[in-house]
């Protein structure tokens, strides 16, 4: 009797030790089988979650989420834990990702030979650091209900007295500078004149209804009627048409395009992060996200959504600028755009 | 001082300890340099950050709106919040009690950001009170999107501190002495301007610094209420790592504003050692 229950209790020990072996081994083959994601929440609900069950079961790699409110949020929480990131992707705009790219303890360069997809890339779209998953134009996100004559087709539409304390523009932290080079384009500036900008959003701030801080804040302002028209983009045209609100969008002369997308983070785990970034740009996902996200496509194999493609800039239309010249400046022309809005 | 003493002191020792690391990595961070466009700081340790923060109008206006706006926001909390403190601790009606205590509880258990779209809803262009104008015949008020919505939210935000915080001064107080005054011939309010305001001075100083300092690092409202126009050291902080990633500038604002808090807190302090001297008879 003594005996038998010896041996159960070193049954049951042994089998403690071997649960325990087992399922640290079990959790380390997991740990190998994952890629953890660092993503902003709506990405990862409409355009990652969707197609992870799919995911793991072509390459068995489990992707993780870690949502992040903003990408210099998500840089700052990479820098903090840069022994021991704990993210094997990044997602940054193009600007921001430049500057980043300027951390090479924390950062790796794309494995090339490991991403057959960025052959299939339309010009610009990636560099040695960065690889974009989408872009998309800035331009006038409105409502034809509530705007007169129920359409907008210029910039110097929304700055007339009808839409005064009615339209939202971006505060610079937001779409890094665009409404500063926007309106300096407008008044004879240009990325290295950006005076005429500035003297310009001081001389309407009592036009505009909010500088907003988040494309969520227009957004909602738009969808409740607080305000004609926003800055933004298509995304938020495709957001709100899904709460039923009517929305239109016009992309003027100039339309700033802007990249966001993906880097690889230094966390050892460079394998499964290649593979999730070249399933990103495969055309099956590039259609599932220009569907769902109504953003444009990176991969030139695949058409935009239709709803996109009515409001794309014409080629005369769009600007790009140079996002380094962004970074090296953003800062001062935040200050001095402050200080207009404030007098 | 005693083995049990020591032992007992031990966990606050080690928080205190803790604020002391995060606060000295802070002050390091903010003694180095980011090299334009880039994302790294580096060293060797220099002030630069502190002698351009002191130069820059930008930083010098954040300052003093956000001491313009807690002094206001401080004095209104006294005009609203003393009232609220006195019903509170002096009214025989129960249910009145329970309905403000209802009222003060339920705003501290709902978030900051439910409070900001509350306020959004109430205060925007189409909210509730621009819907009650319109009903008769007024114009639309411009209530959001400058320091008024700020300075509402902020309020509704600090108030509940503040009238928990007297509430208890003036449950202190014994009501005896009010009666005594009346008894004497005194009014209502000449009792309480002689009597019950001198006895509550040290729990409202206290009320006061509690709120001040909390409208000192207020973020969420500046930043979801302000529309862009409202920049206090909260938010400019936060702007300089959005804009250029300005991680040691940032430092080096929030190191100032935590001496700013600390000076603040300071003469605030002073004050109220005063007003216990001289209305509370405590000991300087």
């Amino acid at each position: 009797m003594t005996s038998s229950t010896t041996i159960s209790r070193r049954c049951l020990l042994a089998a403690i030790a071997a649960t325990a072996v087992l399922g640290a081994g079990s959790n380390a083959f997991a740990q190998g089988k994952q890629v953890k994601v660092m993503t902003f929440g709506s990405t990862w609900e409409r355009v990652l979650k969707p197609l992870a069950p799919a995911f793991k079961q072509e390459t068995g790699i489990e992707i993780v989420p870690i949502i992040q409110n903003s990408s210099a949020e998500g840089l700052a929480k990479l820098q903090a834990s840069r022994q021991s990131p704990g993210v094997d992707v990044w997602f940054t705009g193009e600007a921001i990702a430049m500057r980043a790219a300027t951390d090479k303890e924390l950062f790796v360069p794309l494995p090339k030979d490991k991403l057959p997809n960025l052959g299939k890339l339309i010009p610009g779209a990636s560099n040695d650091m960065f690889v974009a998953y989408w872009y998309f134009p800035t331009g006038i996100v409105y409502r034809p209900d509530l705007v007169p004559g129920g359409k907008v087709t210029a910039w110097s539409d929304i700055f007339q007295p009808a839409f005064k304390n009615a339209i939202a523009l971006p505060a610079p932290t937001v779409y890094p500078g665009r409404t500063i080079l926007i309106a300096s384009l407008l008044n004879g500036g240009s990325i290295d004149n950006v005076k005429p900008g500035i003297e310009f959003l001081g001389k309407m701030r009592d036009h505009v209804a909010m500088f907003n801080s988040s494309d969520t804040n227009a957004r909602r302002a738009l969808a409740r009627g607080e305000i004609m028209a926003m800055i933004g983009s298509p995304s938020a045209v495709k957001e709100l048409a899904d709460q039923n609100i009517a929305v239109a969008m016009v992309s003027p002369k100039p339309t700033p395009l802007i990249f966001e997308g993906m880097m690889m983070v230094k966390n050892g785990n460079e394998d499964a992060a290649a593979t999730f970034i070249n399933r990103s740009l495969a055309a099956d996902w590039q259609k599932h996200m220009t569907d769902i996200y109504n953003l444009g496509p990176v991969n030139k194999e695949v058409a935009p959504a239709e709803a996109l493609v009515k409001v794309l800039p014409t080629p005369e239309n769009a600007v790009t600028f140079d996002e380094a010249k962004i970074n090296q400046r953003l800062g001062e022309w935040t200050e001095e755009f402050n200080k207009a809005i404030a007098k | 001082m005693s083995r049990a003493t020591i032992l007992l002191m031990l966990p606050a020792l080690l928080v205190l300890t803790l604020f002391g690391v995060v606060l000295a990595s802070f002050a390091s961070v903010s003694l180095m340099v980011l090299d334009p466009g880039s994302a790294v700081f580096h060293g060797p340790p220099t002030l630069a950050n502190y002698t351009r923060l002191l130069g820059s109008e930008g930083a010098w206006r954040a300052v003093l709106t956000t001491l313009r706006l807690s002094a206001e926001i401080t004095v209104l909390c006294v005009l609203f919040g003393y009232p609220l403190a006195r019903v509170l601790a002096r009214s025989h009606s129960r249910s009145l009690r329970r309905v403000i205590l209802f009222c003060l509880v339920a705003t501290f258990l709902s978030g900051g950001v439910t409070r900001a779209y509350a306020w959004l809803i109430i205060l925007g262009n189409q909210g509730l009170i621009n819907q009650g104008l319109r009903a008769v015949g007024l114009p639309r008020a411009a209530l959001i999107n400058n320091e008024f919505a700020v300075v509402v939210s902020v309020l509704n935000f600090v108030l509940p501190f503040f009238v928990l915080t007297l509430f208890g001064a003036l449950r202190t107080i014994p009501e005896q002495l009010e009666h005594a005054a009346r008894n004497l011939g005194a009014s209502r309010l000449r009792s309480f301007v002689s009597v019950t305001l001198p006895l509550s001075l040290p729990g409202l100083a206290a009320a006061t610094s509690l709120c001040f300092a909390l409208s000192l690092g207020a973020f969420l409202f500046p930043q979801m209420l302000g529309g862009g126009r409202v920049h206090v050291l909260a938010t400019a902080i936060y702007d300089r790592i959005q804009a250029s990633y300005d991680i040691p500038s940032a430092a080096a604002l929030a190191v100032l504003f935590f001496l700013l808090v600390l000076l603040m807190l300071a003469v605030v302090g002073g004050l109220r050692r005063l007003v216990a001297v001289r209305f509370a008879g405590e000991a300087a």
